[in-house]
């Protein structure tokens, strides 16, 4: 260890470490929120195949996304008012690429809830890591920044599509996910400790002056 | 930054190089009853909201949401942004998307018609029409201080504790 002034000054200690209780909801556990997949690679190779691939070469020869030959939003708000209708609709496939970076968390902290509460029939699919440059480099819209890719699945969609990407879900886990939504389960009540620091030395408060003091 | 712990100072105490005195981790915490019983009335808040579906103003709902504010303020615990961002500050409803809060995203800066990415707004509408926004566009990455790593740590032995893990069911 050097004795510099710097690490002289270091040697003292400035600050304490404290923790402080903080209560976190039983419901907004993200690990459980989303659905696993058995082979993520398998389904990713899947999507590229089926679909990323020819809305590459859709979107080199200039085709609007809604002349493509399936019914795809990327759009968040178009995603979320689809999935608020009060009516059941077509079902859909849901992509979405939550492990990647420049997504905010706030974004698709109400995706999962979303899914489950919509009337209509949603396939939540996390993408692995890496996969919004797919996304991009396949759909070159603004909107794809998002990571978030809807199908729905009519008929202009391959049944065995969709049927090969539900036989990769975990089905264990989809029964139990969101059990607060349908009956009075009460879960123990989850406290963390946030670690922090505090300054040793508490400020020195001003002397108060009086009006007439010099 | 990677931190080095080294001995110094009084008989025991680890102090990094950036001079902070590490402690461990207390085995209880203080006001522990109050945080079940927020716990209890978040949990109760969002049963209700979704078992009375059709009742626009949730009033009971309400009441419980609002019992956890003024527990929070009145004993000075605090929540994750996670929890506290799914409460209505103005009507205390539980925000539920597509039941009591609805999701968009808005940009209003439209020069020359070309959008900003950076001026993305993401809005949650509450029913009561109090609007929350987050400028997801400054920041994509951005964190708050709890969702960073090794930030937080949990207790176990308030989970272990019999009078919190009575399972009631309907």
């Amino acid at each position: 260890m050097s004795n510099s002034l710097k690490a002289l000054d270091k040697r003292f200690a400035k600050r304490r470490q404290v923790y402080k209780p903080i209560l976190e909801s039983p419901f907004t556990n993200e690990l459980n929120s989303w659905p696993h997949l058995k082979d993520q690679k398998f389904v990713v190779q899947l999507l590229k195949n089926t679909i990323l691939n020819k809305c590459k070469h859709l979107n080199e020869s200039s085709v609007p996304i809604s002349q493509w030959p399936w019914d795809i939003l990327i759009n968040y708000n178009e995603i979320v008012s689809y999935l608020s209708k009060t009516e059941p609709s077509c079902n859909v496939i849901l992509f979405v690429c939550n492990k990647d970076q420049d997504i905010p968390s706030i974004l698709l902290q109400q995706i999962p809830i979303l899914s489950y509460i919509s009337k209509t029939k949603v396939t939540l699919v996390q993408l692995p890591k890496g996969s919004l440059d797919l996304l991009r480099d396949a759909i070159r819209d603004k909107d794809i920044d998002n990571g978030l890719l809807l199908i729905q699945c009519n008929d202009k969609l391959d049944s065995t599509f969709l049927t090969q990407i539900e036989s990769q879900m975990d089905t264990n886990e989809q029964a139990s996910k969101f059990p607060w939504l349908d009956n009075l389960q009460y879960k123990p009540t989850n406290i963390k400790l946030l670690k922090s620091t505090i300054p040793l030395q508490s400020k020195i408060p001003k002397k108060s002056q009086t009006p007439h003091q010099k | 930054m990677a931190k080095k712990e080294k001995k110094g100072g009084k008989a025991g105490q680890r102090i990094t190089e950036d001079g902070i005195i590490l402690v461990d981790p207390p085995r209880d915490v203080a006001n522990k009853e109050k945080l079940q019983r927020m716990s209890y009335l978040y949990q109760l808040s969002t049963w209700t909201t979704m078992t009375n579906l059709s009742d626009d103003s949730q009033s009971i709902a309400r009441l419980y949401a609002r019992d956890i504010d003024l527990i929070s303020k009145k004993s000075k615990i605090s929540m994750l942004p996670t929890v506290k961002r799914s409460l209505c500050k103005k009507c205390h409803r539980v925000l539920i998307p597509s039941v009591t809060v609805r999701s968009e995203i808005r940009n209003l800066s439209q020069h020359n018609k070309k959008l900003n990415k950076n001026n993305d707004v993401m809005e949650l509408i509450c029913n009561c029409g109090q609007i929350k926004r987050f400028p997801i566009g400054l920041n994509r990455n951005y964190k708050t201080h709890s969702e960073k790593d090794d930030v937080l740590t949990t207790i176990s032995t308030i989970n272990k504790d019999s009078s919190d893990s009575i399972h009631y069911r309907e």
